[in-house]
């Protein structure tokens, strides 16, 4: 993947979706991995529905246990193996 | 496939940072953690943690002067973050 947004933070939920539409705009792979309070971000309806746009996006199962909001996941459910084959797999990391 | 060197920043939720330090060693990438601006909680959480992060070869430090880790003064930190493939915060 060329970009890969690790979101971590409940802080990324005003800055991704600007982020994410920017992305898709400009055509390049990209992914997602979200992790610790990160996952919360998920329950938001606009952040979900971009990510359908990413290779890969992946939230930490752990994760999304403690943060969630108890609804079905709306994406894959992974752990920190895959956090680290997907930076493996990418030039550009951004943490959010 | 392609290992990295990677920083990661402790700064809000520290027994995150280390579960998530831990876990990105997996693919073989070099990590280097450090915890930012408040002494390493006492829980036990926080001790299983540094348990995986001796399993997996990490050695903290800390931006503190007064912490037991290792110091990691502003402009050693500067560097070390230029040098990485990427800079996580959490």
């Amino acid at each position: 993947m060329e970009l890969m947004y690790v979101v971590s933070s409940r802080d990324a939920r005003a800055l991704l979706p600007p982020l994410l539409r920017a992305t898709r705009r400009r055509g390049i792979e990209w992914g997602a991995f979200f992790t610790g309070e990160g996952a919360a971000i998920l329950g938001d309806a606009e952040c979900a529905a971009l990510l359908s746009g990413a290779a890969r996006a992946v939230v930490c199962e752990h994760s999304w246990q403690r943060h969630g909001d108890g609804e079905s996941c709306p994406i894959e459910l992974g752990s920190q193996t895959d956090h680290s084959a997907m930076i493996a797999r990418t030039y550009k990391v951004i943490s959010l | 496939m392609d290992t990295k060197t990677l920083v990661l920043l402790a700064r809000h939720d520290q027994t995150e940072a280390m579960r998530v330090a831990a876990g990105l060693t997996i693919f073989g990438h070099t990590v280097r953690l450090v915890f930012m601006g408040r002494e390493v909680e006492d829980t036990l959480e926080n001790r299983a943690q540094a348990d995986l992060l001796e399993l997996a070869e990490i050695e903290p430090r800390s931006t503190l002067q007064t912490s037991e880790l290792p110091y990691v003064p502003p402009a050693e930190l500067c560097a070390m973050c230029l040098s990485a493939d990427a800079v996580l915060n959490l």
